[in-house]
């Protein structure tokens, strides 16, 4: 009974193929006509999703990404950035709407790069600033981007200031500081010691013992207007340093990041006075240019003059004259003469004595004979290419980073300003590493040259064209203007 | 289709390219300046080089509808399909810089990883379903004839019956003859009232229902020991001459069950395709406004 | 047939004066064909047993009786006064003969309806052409009242009842001829005819509408109603009457050349063109009308090199163990070693020319055998040529004297040829072979017979003349084909270099046709090798090289199921489409394929019997030995790759998806226009054209213009392959 098949139940090829309807696989098949039906409706699914971000004008599904924190409050009016620009002017429609350079020059001035003029080609912001990258900075640029020309610089037209090839900023990939490497140079305008003012006591002219600290002379420049030097005067209290910004922020104009230029009325005339004669108790006011210093022989001639009127006794003095050549004339008798004669002695001395014990001078110039002083070339911003905050390192003492040093041989110029090596000792990675500190290109150098002296740039948007709320608004500012 | 070592060539190469990819994306992703993106130059070319594996891989379609066209062996086609398109999946990685990105992008990411998941699962599909079907659909048929067949066989069944008939207390059946005089040469079996009732209460309460309904898995004649069973049964109540009719009867229902197994297992060997297929349609004409606009806003 | 029993005695007979010797048994009326005289005959064809019914044949024998000569056989007379007496002597066209004739002919003429649709339309009714001759063309005897009536429900035959003389040649030839046996007589005395499965109207019958009854048909009682329509590319189609006017068709019924109008075409070839090349596979014959062709032979012998496109049948038969280059369906190469050649035509390799005049037929032998042709034919004049189809030929091949003709041309000319072709033999000397000429026999195999079985004591040797000749070896689980010999190929002689029997069955390949064998006998053969050891060497070589092979192939087979392959056949098939189920994710992409490579019809169902993991798909696989060729128009036929295709001249009947044990034949509908001709002749009046259904058969053609199968080339998943049956038995085994 098993094994026999029962009935017709038999089963051969003929019988097999025989069943069908031959035609059957023509028309399509349930399957197929579902997958069909679901290719369609998707289709249309995705259609209309996209044909309703169209009539919505919402165009940033298309968005490659979310824009920076900066942009984002026009973020969704792509036209705003994405416009084609064809010489210089805003075309409607178009393929291409790629972020031009003048999109982004409608808000922001940005000033070429230094070397503008030397560069075969200016690179588009967008090379740079690359948005779509969610809520960064694009400020914040790469090194990378930077060494991919400071790398290796070909122009030969160069600035000189500006190292051909800088790879980075670890050992001697980045060249000595150009200020550093000039110092070394030439001899200083200005003749201080800081080992002769430092670590001793000094009697001010009140005869005041005092130990001379760093904050003594050097302040933030935002310190320098509002607070009264401790040897400005000699009769000043002495007073504390004003707390500092509650802002620690680091911005190149916050006036706290640079050391002001010690001058002599704010430091050096607590303890060094200028007189220019032993009879006379005032002192002369620090000329501050060549035009002071010739303005000088009037001044004293005023003083002497001053002086004579109220003293006339002083005529029959005899004076006591160090000036070899001028033993030999008889005292002025007439106070006329004896004002020249002051006055050229004070010039003497103020020549060979006073100020020459500071300044280095050039021979003497011009028809008052006077010194002509060396300019003493100080800046606050020693590094012109580079910002240096004072502000940022607050926490290190000065010492540790203006070495100066502690030989009593006054004839060593001193030079304070850093090297590389310094910086280099804390800056030596990037901030991620622990016991690093960054040492990216934008924290010392920036691209565009800032002027701080820009003009103010003419504004272009209103705010409800780059809300998109403009509509709305229209209506509402046009109506009561149309019923007028 | 069945992942054998015939594959090997296609796999060496879908990897060697794969290495060359990652390699090529990880040299670009470290050294270009603002990282990956598509928008550059190399992110272009991965997102070109995923597009047109993409769209070769759904170039299989149209060239199974055209299947007279001689542009190369449908076999090797697929492997393409199988190998290429899963290479196109990395590439599409790349050029998005391994991120899922927002709005169209991110729609277009999850529709590629539906579409390459179920590519996969389908593969898998593929690889194991076909040798299970073999083993355990003997009588297997045309899955899209399976409803004609079905009814052929429910008049196969209603045939051997037909000639069931009740006179008073008793019931008549023709059966096939025992010895063959000629090929239709039939006999008549008087069966008692009893088992004749049996027999067509059986017949019109389970076989009947059960054979007409196509993809009756609940069904006692769905498991194949209860099948047995009942028509061992069936068996008993009937005289020996009518025990070919069941056997007629039960080898039906045993075509019928491996119909309604042939019928889900088709269904599961094929179903990934309403997803994949459209999904892939879908990925195509999307990445296709996604290339356009981007290449706008570039 | 009896080509045992070489010794006979013959019996000599002496007819209308002229006397013959025959072999005892032969009728008297194949006594006088042979000897060129006329026995009028109604009832008697030459393929077909003879019955005696019509009684024309009557001849006097100087017995008791006239006798009839179709039946009437001759045999030694032992009451012969003398030994040199004749055995029989007959009269056949005697004044009594030729009156008893006239007075059986005004009987059947008084039934006949003169004319009768046959003498309309074709003018070659027997009947009313043989009482033209005797003058009875009016019957004194009352007509009949009583119509039989007519039948017309065949779409392609008209039966006319009335013009039935019961000469029952249209049932022999259903019977004998095609094995359909849907014919048969009915009824009694007036009413006696034939009828179809038991009376039902032709067109519902059991009829395949093969058409040979009405071939066979001698009157109009069976006509045809629609022509085939045969494609020719040039040419212009012959009317049936010029047809019938010419020798060559003298034995041919009207109702065949009108049926197959168009397979014969009258063509037009200045000198110097070629009417076919060496090489090139062709499936025509031509008949010389007028002007000289030369044949030419360029291959030398025993170095035949083919080119592209020639098909021989070599490399599939022999290189079994090889594995036939998937991808290349054209061009193969094939590797001949044996080359047929053209019947009755002396092509001596030394004077590589011979010249066929008017009433030559040549190439026959290439479109039948759908071989390559082996000569070169160009016209040597102006040529006026018939080009016919293969049915043509194969009708013409029917006539017992055309074909004798045929065979005495082959034992005078190519024989030698065939011999000398062949590297085995081409050291035999040309006196040998002239001296063997008449010591050796042509037979003719009836298709599937068995020339000699394993184990039979071996007596002879043989060349394959036409045909193919199938090798088998029983083994455990069936017989198992070992090859299929060719045309040109011999077979026989291990057992005569051996232990005198045969190691293998050979048998006539086909269910299609008739394989002629050329037979050497024995002592003819062991003296040939004993005067040509070169033969001899060359021959056994070729034997070990075989069995070798036949080692190998025993060793390969040991592991696989033998018995369910050779159950379902599959051994036979040159190209079975498997499909490996482990693959296979029933896609029916190959099914659509198959759709798409033939106009949305498909030659495929994917559905069939499984042998392990393989499904065995029902598409044609193009057996070795086709049981489908049974068209009666030709058109299922096989290529010069033994591929079988249907062509466009199926008329739809069925007979060979009947005939297909695997359901591979399909028929299917389709739409047409036809045109005015072909409706006048459906008798739809005179519409200029018109959209209808016909039904053809079809079945796969490998698509064979394009390199591989479509559906094949169509599976994505790698699951569908062509493979012959020894490749499939390989595939099995691993």
């Amino acid at each position: 009974m098993a094994e026999q098949p029962p009935l017709r139940r038999a089963r051969t090829a003929k019988w097999l193929s025989g069943r069908y309807d031959l035609n059957y696989f023509k028309g399509g098949t349930g399957f197929s006509r579902w997958r069909l039906g679901f290719c369609l409706i998707l289709a249309v699914v995705a259609l209309v999703w996209l044909g309703g971000e169209l009539a919505a004008k919402r165009q940033t599904i298309y968005s490659a990404g979310s824009v920076s924190a900066a942009h984002s409050f026009f973020g969704s009016r792509c036209e705003v950035c994405h416009t084609t620009m064809i010489k210089g002017v805003r075309q409607v429609g178009g393929f291409s709407q790629t972020a031009s350079d003048e999109a982004c020059l409608s808000c922001h001035q940005a000033p070429d790069h230094h070397s503008q003029g030397t560069q075969p080609q200016s690179p588009s912001c967008s090379s740079c600033h690359v948005e779509h990258q969610g809520p960064v900075r694009l400020a914040h640029v790469q090194d990378a981007q930077c060494l991919s020309c400071h790398s290796d610089l070909k122009e030969q037209k160069r600035d000189t200031l500006i190292a051909a090839h800088v790879r980075g900023f670890e050992g001697s990939q980045h060249p000595e500081f150009a200020p550093v490497l000039k110092r070394l140079d030439t001899p200083p305008a200005i003749i201080f010691h800081h080992v002769a003012h430092m670590g001793k006591s000094l009697k001010t002219l009140n005869q005041d013992l005092v130990a001379l600290q760093c904050a003594d002379c050097h302040r933030p420049l935002a310190a320098a207007g509002h607070s009264d030097w401790k040897y400005r005067q000699i009769d000043l209290p002495s007073e504390t340093t004003p707390a500092p910004d509650a802002s620690h922020r680091v911005r190149p104009d916050s006036r706290r990041e640079l050391m002001t230029m010690p001058s002599y009325t704010q430091q050096c005339a607590g303890c060094h006075d200028l007189k220019f004669d032993s009879l006379v108790a005032d002192s002369l006011k620090h000329p501050e240019s060549q035009k002071d210093v010739l303005a000088l022989p009037g001044i004293l001639q005023q003083k002497f003059q001053d002086y004579i009127r109220r003293h006339p006794e002083a005529l029959r003095e005899t004076p006591q004259t160090r000036i070899p050549e001028q033993n030999s004339t008889p005292a002025p008798r007439d106070p006329d003469t004896w004002v020249q004669l002051r006055v050229a002695r004070a010039e003497h001395f103020l020549g060979q004595n006073t100020c020459k014990y500071c300044h280095q001078l050039e021979p003497m110039s011009g028809a008052a004979g006077l010194p002509r002083v060396k300019e003493s070339g100080f800046k606050p911003r020693q590094m012109v290419n580079a910002v240096f905050s004072h502000e940022a390192h607050i926490s290190v003492t000065c010492e540790s980073c203006h070495v100066f040093s502690h030989s009593d041989n006054l004839q060593v110029t001193e030079k304070l300003l850093p090297g590389i090596a310094t910086c280099q000792a804390c800056h030596n990675g990037t901030p991620a590493q622990e016991g690093k500190a960054e040492n990216g290109c934008f924290l010392c150098h920036q691209y565009h040259k800032w002027d701080p002296q820009r003009e103010m740039f003419p504004s272009k948007y209103t705010i409800e064209q780059l809300t998109g709320t403009s509509r709305a608004a229209d209506k509402q500012t046009e109506k009561p203007a149309g019923e007028k | 289709m069945h992942i054998d070592r015939s594959h090997r060539a296609w796999v060496l190469w879908t990897a060697a390219l794969f290495m060359l990819a990652l390699c090529g994306y990880l040299l670009y992703a470290f050294r270009f300046q603002n990282g990956p993106s598509g928008g550059s130059v190399p992110g272009l070319i991965f997102g070109g080089a995923g597009y047109i594996l993409m769209l070769y891989a759904a170039f299989l379609s149209v060239r199974k509808k055209f299947s007279r066209w001689r542009i190369g062996r449908a076999t090797t086609w697929m492997r393409g399909h199988l190998w290429l398109g899963l290479l196109s999946y990395p590439l599409i990685f790349f050029h998005a810089g391994l991120s899922f990105g927002h709005g169209l992008t991110f729609a277009l990411m999850l529709i590629l990883s539906v579409v390459i998941v179920t590519g996969v699962a389908g593969a898998a599909l593929q690889h194991y379903m076909p040798r299970m079907i073999t083993e355990r659909v003997g009588r297997e048929t045309i899955y899209y004839q399976i409803d004609r067949v079905q009814q052929d066989l429910a008049h196969e069944a209603d045939s051997l019956l037909v000639s069931l008939f009740r006179k008073d207390t008793q019931y008549g059946l023709l059966v096939p003859a025992a010895e063959k005089t000629h090929a239709n040469a039939t006999t008549l079996v008087v069966l008692s009232e009893y088992s004749g009732d049996q027999l067509r209460k059986a017949y019109e309460d389970n076989i009947k229902p059960y054979l007409s309904h196509r993809g009756a898995y609940r069904h006692t004649l769905h498991d194949a020991r209860r099948a047995k069973s009942f028509f061992a049964d069936l068996r008993t109540l009937v005289p020996e001459p009518v025990r070919p009719v069941i056997d007629g009867l039960e080898s039906i229902c045993d075509e019928k069950r491996d119909l309604d197994r042939q019928s889900r297992f088709h269904r599961i060997l094929h179903f990934w395709l309403l997803v994949h297929v459209p999904l892939a349609f879908l990925l195509l004409v999307l990445g296709g406004i996604h290339a356009v606009m981007a290449l706008r806003y570039g | 047939m009896s080509h045992t029993g070489t010794e006979q005695t013959e019996v000599r007979l002496v007819i209308d004066g002229q006397s013959i010797t025959v072999p005892i048994g032969t009728t008297i009326f194949d006594a006088a064909r042979t000897h060129g005289i006329p026995i009028p005959v109604l009832c008697h064809q030459q393929d077909i047993t003879p019955v005696g019914v019509c009684r024309m044949c009557v001849v006097d024998t100087h017995e008791r009786a006239y006798a009839a000569a179709c039946i009437r056989k001759v045999e030694p007379n032992a009451r012969k006064a003398k030994p040199e007496d004749p055995d029989l002597v007959v009269e056949t066209n005697s004044e009594n003969v030729r009156a008893a004739r006239k007075t059986l002919l005004e009987l059947m003429m008084a039934d006949h309806p003169t004319p009768c649709v046959r003498q309309q339309q074709k003018k070659d009714c027997e009947l009313e052409g043989l009482a033209a001759e005797y003058g009875a063309t009016t019957s004194p005897y009352p007509h009949r009242e009583l119509t039989r009536g007519r039948d017309t429900t065949s779409p392609i035959i008209l039966v006319d009842h009335a013009a039935c003389i019961l000469c029952d040649r249209c049932v022999r030839a259903c019977a004998e001829l095609r094995d359909n046996f849907v014919i048969a007589r009915q009824g009694k005395g007036y009413n006696a005819g034939i009828a179809f499965d038991l009376g039902k109207p032709m067109g519902s019958s059991s009829c395949v509408s093969c058409g040979e009854c009405m071939y066979s048909c001698p009157t109009g009682a069976l006509t045809n109603t629609v022509s085939v329509k045969h494609e020719f590319k040039t040419g212009t189609p012959c009317e049936t009457a010029d047809l019938m006017a010419l020798d060559v068709f003298q034995h041919v019924s009207g109702n065949f050349l009108d049926f197959n109008k168009g397979a014969v075409v009258k063509r037009h070839f200045k000198k110097g063109e070629f009417f076919f090349r060496e090489g090139e596979g062709s499936s025509t014959a031509f008949y010389i009308l007028e002007g000289l062709v030369d044949m030419y032979i360029s291959t030398q012998q025993a170095h035949v090199h083919t080119e592209e496109q020639r098909g021989t049948f070599s490399s599939r038969m022999r290189s079994k163990l090889v594995n036939r280059h998937q991808h290349r369906r054209q061009g193969e190469d094939m590797g001949r070693t044996h080359v047929v050649v053209d019947g009755g035509l002396e092509l001596p390799c030394d004077q590589p020319e011979g010249q066929r005049g008017p009433g030559a037929l040549f190439g026959e032998m290439s479109c039948m055998n759908a071989h390559p042709h082996s000569t070169t034919a160009r016209a040597a004049t102006d040529c006026v040529v018939l080009e016919m189809r293969r049915n043509i030929v194969d009708m013409l091949r029917r006539n017992k004297t055309f074909r004798e003709n045929l065979d005495e041309l082959y034992l005078t000319h190519t024989l030698e040829l065939h011999l000398r072709k062949s590297p085995v033999f081409s050291s035999l000397t040309r006196e040998f072979i002239q001296a063997l000429r008449s010591k050796v026999r042509l037979v003719r195999i009836a298709p599937g017979e068995i020339i000699f079985k394993q184990g039979d004591l071996a007596d002879a040797f043989y060349l394959v003349r036409r045909g193919f000749v199938k090798v088998t070896e029983s083994c455990a689980g069936g017989d198992l084909v070992l090859a299929y010999l060719p045309a040109g190929s011999h077979f026989g002689e291990p057992a005569l270099l051996g232990d005198g029997k045969h190691m293998a069955t050979c048998s006539a390949l086909d269910n299609v046709d008739h394989v002629d064998l050329v037979r050497i006998a024995g002592e003819d053969f062991k003296e040939m090798i004993r005067l040509f050891p070169q033969v001899h060497a060359e021959l056994q070589k070729v034997h070990d090289e075989h069995m070798r092979e036949n080692q190998k192939r025993m060793a390969n087979i040991s592991d696989v199921p033998l018995a369910e392959f050779l159950h379902q056949g599959l051994v036979e098939a040159q190209s079975l489409l498997v499909l490996n189920l482990d693959n296979c994710t029933r896609c029916d992409q190959c099914v659509k394929a198959c759709a798409d490579a033939h106009d949305g019809v498909t030659r495929l169902v994917r559905d069939g019997l499984r042998v392990d993991n393989f499904l065995i798909a029902t598409s044609c696989r193009h057996c070795r030995d086709p049981l489908c060729m049974v068209c009666p128009v030709g058109a299922i036929h096989r290529q010069v790759t033994l591929d079988v295709t249907i062509d466009d001249t199926c008329i739809g009947c069925g007979e060979c998806a009947q005939n297909c044990p695997y359901g591979n034949i399909n028929l299917h509908e389709f739409e047409v226009t036809l045109h005015g001709e072909e409706l006048a002749a459906l008798g739809a009046g005179q519409a200029h054209a018109k959209k209808a259904t016909v039904r053809k058969a079809t079945s796969c053609n490998l698509c064979n213009e394009l390199k591989e199968p479509s559906c094949v080339y169509a599976c994505p998943h790698d699951a569908a392959h062509r493979v012959t049956g020894e490749e499939f038995r390989d595939m099995l085994k691993k």
